[in-house]
């Protein structure tokens, strides 16, 4: 897509949420990606833009404010039978949004649907950079607690929760992913917005 | 085509700054260098300057990735 909208003045930056660079290289040197491809070790990206699971895509304008906030959207419909999400629409809605501007939200709706942290999901964050703090000088069962603490005031965030499992040991595709999934995920309210669901 | 360009919403506050002690670190080993500084973006805000790294380990202020164009910011995981 930057291949295709690059000269029409666009630009996709890729934000990985991982522990290290090594985690996404394989997809970001798979792609041959020449857009801005960055990792946030420190969830100093997900703190400032509210981010709680992933993919997660925010349009910026030209005056670098959101104007169509979080949205959870796919690139490709490798998992659309798990999601029920089409990648095609949105795609689309990319291609309009660039060469006409159709797309971007107004002030108002922009503010309606940005997600907001509570009290205890910026102390969640709080615990969770503790807990990594702690992780990184090897004192694992300290941070441990601060990783269950994370996750008691931000249940629903899987950037703390699912971000953290393969930190503690645990596979993020094993028993402990299917419990936290059973718990219910956190939805965007763009989710009922942007029309991308099969109808019916 | 370049995107249509858009009038800045105004900032509101946002209630939920929480005060954070030094102790708690952030980027790379370093503290925030306030409490204040602890707080997500607020609505109507730019995009802030933030350090994150590259792929080859470079450290990357997001706000100068942005150049009077339209972007799209994609979060995902490898490694989860």
């Amino acid at each position: 897509m930057y291949q295709e909208l690059g000269d029409e003045g666009f630009v996709p930056i890729t934000v990985a949420l991982d522990q290290c660079a090594d985690d996404p290289r394989p997809f970001i040197e798979g792609a041959k990606a020449t857009h801005p491809s960055l990792i946030d070790t420190e969830h100093r990206l997900a703190e400032l833009y509210h981010i709680v699971n992933v993919p997660t895509i925010i349009w910026i304008d030209e005056q670098g404010r959101i104007c169509r906030p979080h949205d959870n959207q796919f690139g490709t419909d490798t998992f659309t039978q798990f999601h029920g999400k089409r990648s095609g629409p949105y795609l689309e809605m990319i291609r309009d949004w660039v060469r006409t501007g159709a797309g971007a939200l107004s002030e108002a709706e922009v503010r309606a649907h940005q997600p907001a942290p509570t009290n205890d999901w910026q102390l969640a964050r709080a615990e969770r950079a503790l807990a990594w703090h702690l992780q990184k000088q090897g004192r694992k069962d300290a941070a441990g607690r601060h990783f269950d603490r994370a996750a008691e005031l931000a249940p629903l965030d899987w950037t703390i929760r699912r971000g953290a499992m393969p930190i503690r040991g645990q596979n993020p595709f094993g028993p402990e992913f299917f419990e936290l999934a059973g718990e219910g995920m956190y939805e965007f309210t763009m989710d009922a917005v942007t029309p991308t669901r099969d109808a019916g | 085509m370049k995107l249509l360009r858009r009038r800045g919403a105004k900032a509101a506050l946002l209630a939920s700054l929480v005060l954070l002690p030094q102790s708690v670190l952030a980027g790379s080993g370093r503290a925030y260098p306030s409490a204040e500084a602890v707080k997500p973006l607020e609505p109507g805000a730019a995009v802030p300057s933030a350090i994150v790294r590259s792929i080859d380990g470079q450290p990357v202020d997001l706000a100068k990735l942005v150049h009077d164009e339209g972007a799209l910011l994609v979060f995902y995981r490898g490694g989860w």
